[in-house]
């Protein structure tokens, strides 16, 4: 069923001014990513201006940004993967079973509402007497801890919308809770696991605070990294927008991932249907 | 709606309290290893004299907490309440609006939109701030050349008192409107299509499915999307921190980054533990206070 | 073998370095060792890099450098110095962390070790061993670099007929630089309107940008914090007053839109945009204004000392943290820093040297001229109070013109609403006893 001509316009209207508002900064970030800082400046704005690499390569090979970008996706790959994990099973027991009690989701989410700047020394004083500060797995373990209180609580909301009967009949049938989990309730979760995936991955690539305290060379994280190209003597603002082009990629791969997960969600409701 | 405790299982000879058990444990040993430790040490924290300058006073139980008497802290409430409400209203209808837009079975260029409206949120705050402290420049940014093009006067943006705290909305919406778009996106693709399918061969119109059927459905989700929102604008300072500093004077200083202030630059681990318990509180009663009105609908 | 090794290294060593056999050590405690330094992200830093592998070479230490944004560092370091074990083997220190820092027990005292290898620490210009190498007359930091505040101007502008012509038919007399805070603000309010620029660029973004601009209206008319024989705030005075009057003033009626929100790098940018004729700001950000690839005003800025009695100093310096792992080795690596051949090298790659003959040097004056007024500059200046909480006094006085500035209140009664904080600030000091 189509709608009228005026209101599918309306839509697009709404949608392109929305992708404007965001396009419009961007494109000046990629704009600026390849200009001096004489003409990053520049008012009246020069539009045919000779394009340089220049930020690039500074942040490529004079500074390193490869490696934190690597730094950056391993850490939040893999305390993504393992939140997702363990969450959706925590998340399976409360729902289902009430693991835990009335009361474990809110102290699940309350170690998430303290603001971060009070436990940042305390972590670090820790993470150094166990010699984690400046590793990889330091970072990993504390974005989980981080993160994991958000995807339990987005999976239990998604949870509540799998008909319980579906594992109930698996677990009548002989199904053990874990294997009703893997072939019940896995497949019905995806769009949420997808969601769940985004805001982990999004909140782990973003984070400054712990990544500045916890990190140094060996492990230090792209928005880490993007903030040291602030001085006293001024902000490198065409080597910062070419880091932030770079700190975009990922964006490719997690729409691609977030496409199929929506997909598989869709064809659940066709098969139930 | 209570139900029966799901039967256990009985080819393994495990107990339903095992598989909880099992289940649980994971994210229990995560948080209580690495979280309730630092927890409990910053309230412990929090009942002393502690200017890390000085080293660890007297135990003085809640002397810290009165901080919350004083002016300041009223004013730095009043800020925070202010952006934190303001944002996540903002964010959360223009986020809703969008996803369901974005769920129109008819609509083409989906793919487009989603990828574009998705792009900001792979932006580190940190460089979001930098490159809006650029355009906002007053005098050498690419907007007041805009706005000057079509005759509206210079403005101060972030150095304006009136007009920094809507500057900031402004960047923060831009930046974590998108985060709400996918959860509530994602949340709209898994609803089963079944019901909306019967209410409109019943001959339901769209505003009617869409408050009848798919808001009462995606609740759950909408209440956690709201919730996680909630938290993460309280605890942020990184925008604020790059953007303004808290200021001009005060108007833009949450308590957060109030927080920030007395535990790094003046040092008073006490008095910062003690603000922060204070918002901890405060955002739990939130909480429950939250889930019981979305219970009673 | 790894004694035969050790003594070839220390005969390179003595062969590289200018400064005598002192420098032999440096194998002998460092060899295998490796040293963490955390940086700030600034020109000295870099120069560092480029000769730090000259001391992994003599000494067979490694050298681990982190460098991170300003404001960033001190965060990062205090929890690393609260550790038992820290992350840092060497620490650079801003003069206004010196009190904190030494009353926190973080870091080291040097005089024992200076005496006995016989550093020469008269080569330092002594306005900045005050600031930022003796707390309470214990030497525990050698300056690393400075940062002395002035006067940029636009000498291409005020060298104008024009300028000079309309100047005199203004002020009744020939054209000469401010004298006085006053002739400034005078001067600055009308170049404004003159030129149809900001008379002057200016930083009103809160604590540091504010502070430390502001600082030098407050010192150039002879105001201080707190009278630093009893250290009583000294706020209240008619000077400090007037100050904070003047810089108001000029925030409303000369400075460039939105000077309330800007920080040093919109301050530059001005300047480098051609958008403004002055600003009390860093000698540093000189030899960016002079890069073509960043501004429009290459050869055309020129600085002078703040109007006035002085102007605001700072500096970092050089520490060995407490819970260092090797201070010996901590040592001798700044030892070989501050040697006078490793200085001039820093120096010539666009550092700000804090050895006062380096500035008499004719190689150096030549690649940098600019910085031949550093004399000048540092003759009139002096540095925030030495306490154990400057770096809260900082903060406390960014209130107070947050307090003038964002809500027009008068500076009279901002100050008074601040005294009680300001007292606090020195109570329990053991510096200042």
């Amino acid at each position: 069923m189509q709608p009228s001509l005026a209101l599918r316009l309306l839509t697009h209207f709404i949608l392109g001014f929305c992708s404007l508002v965001v396009l419009l900064p961007l494109l000046w970030v990629l704009r600026t990513s390849f200009a001096d800082k004489v003409v990053a400046y520049q008012l009246p704005p020069e539009i045919f201006f000779t394009p340089t690499l220049e930020n690039y390569r500074v942040i490529l090979s004079e500074m390193n940004f490869g490696t934190f970008f690597l730094n950056s996706l391993v850490i939040s790959l893999v305390s993504t993967l393992l939140a997702v994990v363990i969450g959706a099973l925590a998340a399976y027991a409360i729902d289902r079973y009430q693991a835990g009690g009335k009361a474990m989701p809110v102290i699940i989410l309350a170690t998430q509402m303290m603001p971060p700047i009070v436990l940042v020394i305390p972590f670090f004083l820790i993470f150094k007497d166990i010699g984690l500060t400046d590793s990889h797995l330091g970072l990993i373990i504390t974005y989980l801890a981080f993160n994991l209180p958000y995807v339990v609580w987005l999976l239990m909301s998604f949870m509540k919308r799998v008909p319980r009967e579906l594992d109930e009949a698996a677990l009548i049938d002989g199904c053990t809770p874990f294997s009703a989990f893997i072939r019940i309730i896995v497949p019905a979760l995806l769009p949420g696991i997808g969601a769940a995936t985004i805001l982990s991955f999004v909140l782990s690539w973003n984070e400054f605070l712990f990544a500045l305290m916890l990190s140094g060379n060996e492990s230090k994280t792209l928005p880490v990294a993007i903030s040291s190209l602030v001085t006293q003597q001024g902000t490198a603002i065409g080597a910062v927008s070419a880091a932030t082009i770079l700190a975009m990629l990922p964006m490719a791969v997690l729409y691609f991932a977030m496409r199929r997960f929506l997909v598989s969600g869709l064809n659940m409701g066709a098969v139930k249907g | 709606m209570t139900r029966a405790t799901p039967p256990s299982s009985r080819r393994d000879g495990f107990s339903v309290g095992f598989y909880k058990l099992l289940f649980m444990a994971p994210t229990i040993l995560v948080l209580a290893l690495v979280v309730a430790g630092p927890l409990l040490y910053s309230l412990w924290l929090s009942l002393h004299e502690y200017i890390i300058t000085y080293g660890m006073g007297d135990l003085i139980w809640f002397e810290n907490y009165t901080l919350m008497m004083s002016d300041e802290f009223a004013g730095v409430s009043w800020v925070t309440m202010k952006l934190t409400v303001i944002v996540v209203v903002l964010e959360f209808l223009i986020a809703f609006g969008l996803a369901l837009l974005l769920n129109q079975p008819w609509l083409k260029m989906r793919n487009f939109y989603l990828v574009v409206l998705m792009l900001p949120i792979l932006m580190t705050p940190v460089a979001v701030a930098l490159m809006f402290r650029l355009m906002f420049n007053p005098n050498l940014g690419i907007i007041n050349w805009v706005l000057a093009q079509v005759g509206i006067p210079e403005q101060g943006w972030f150095g304006d008192p009136d007009l920094a705290l809507a500057t900031v909305v402004f960047v923060d919406i831009w930046n974590e409107t998108s985060l709400m778009l996918i959860m509530l996106y994602a949340g709209l693709k898994s609803l089963p299509q079944d019901p909306v399918e019967a209410a409109r061969i019943d001959g339901a119109s769209s505003w009617q499915i869409l408050w009848h059927v798919t808001l009462p459905m995606l609740k759950p989700v909408i209440l956690v999307t709201l919730l996680i929102r909630m938290i993460t604008a309280l605890k942020s300072y990184d925008l604020i921190y790059m953007l303004t500093q808290g200021g001009p004077g005060k108007v833009t200083e949450t308590i957060s980054f109030y927080a920030y202030r007395l535990g790094f630059r003046f040092l008073d681990i006490g008095q910062a533990a003690a603000v922060s318990f204070i918002l901890l509180a405060a955002v739990v009663a939130l909480t429950v206070l939250l889930l019981r009105i979305m219970k009673e609908n | 073998m790894t004694r035969l090794k050790k003594t070839g290294l220390g005969v390179t060593a003595a062969l590289l370095m200018t400064a005598s056999g002192a420098l032999a050590d440096a194998a002998a405690v460092c060899q295998g060792k490796t040293l963490n330094l955390l940086l700030e992200t600034v020109p000295d830093s870099t120069a560092l890099f480029e000769v730090a592998p000259e001391f992994e070479a003599l000494s067979g230490a490694k050298l681990n450098m982190e460098a991170v944004n300003y404001s960033l560092m001190h965060e990062k370091l205090v929890p690393s110095l609260t550790a038992s074990s820290g992350s840092y083997d060497v620490l650079v220190v801003d003069s206004y962390w010196a009190g904190e820092f030494v009353t926190a027990n973080w870091i080291l005292p040097l005089d024992e070790r200076i005496a006995a290898d016989g550093v020469d620490t008269s080569v330092y210009y002594p306005a900045l061993m005050d600031v930022n190498g003796k707390v309470k007359g214990t030497t525990y930091m050698l300056p690393f670099w400075q940062y002395a505040m002035g006067m940029l101007y636009r000498k291409d502008i005020t060298d104008s007929a024009e300028f000079q012509a309309a100047y005199k038919e203004k002020f009744g007399r020939d054209w000469r630089l401010p004298e006085t805070l006053q002739e400034y603000a005078e001067l600055a309010k009308w170049a404004g309107e003159f030129t149809g620029k900001a008379g002057v660029a200016m930083s009103g973004q809160r604590a540091d940008p504010v502070v430390m601009e502001a600082t030098n209206y407050l010192f150039s008319l002879g105001g201080d914090f707190y009278n630093r024989e009893t250290w009583e705030p000294s706020l209240n005075t008619p000077e400090a007053i007037e100050a904070i009057t003047i810089y108001a003033d000029l925030m409303k009626n000369a400075a460039q839109p939105g000077a309330l929100g800007a920080n040093f790098d919109d301050v530059a940018n001005a300047l480098k945009q051609d958008k403004a004729v002055m600003a009390i700001q860093f000698l540093f950000l000189m030899p960016t204004l002079q890069d073509p690839k960043e501004s429009q005003v290459v050869d055309k800025m020129a600085f002078a000392r703040m109007p006035g009695q002085d102007s605001l100093l700072g500096a970092w310096g050089w520490a060995i943290p407490t819970n260092a792992a090797n201070p010996d080795c901590s040592w001798e690596f700044i030892k070989w820093a501050e040697s006078k051949d490793v200085a001039m090298k820093r120096a010539m790659a666009g550092g700000q040297p804090t050895q006062a003959w380096i500035y008499e040097d004719a190689a150096y004056l030549e690649r940098w001229p600019a910085m031949s007024a550093v004399g000048g500059a540092l003759a009139h200046a002096k540095g925030l109070p030495v306490m154990s909480r400057a770096t809260q006094l900082v903060e406390v006085f960014a209130e107070v013109m947050g307090d003038v500035l964002a809500n027009g209140t008068d500076p009279a009664t901002a100050i008074a609403n601040a005294e009680d904080k300001l007292a606090r600030l020195t109570r329990g000091d053991p510096l200042l006893k």
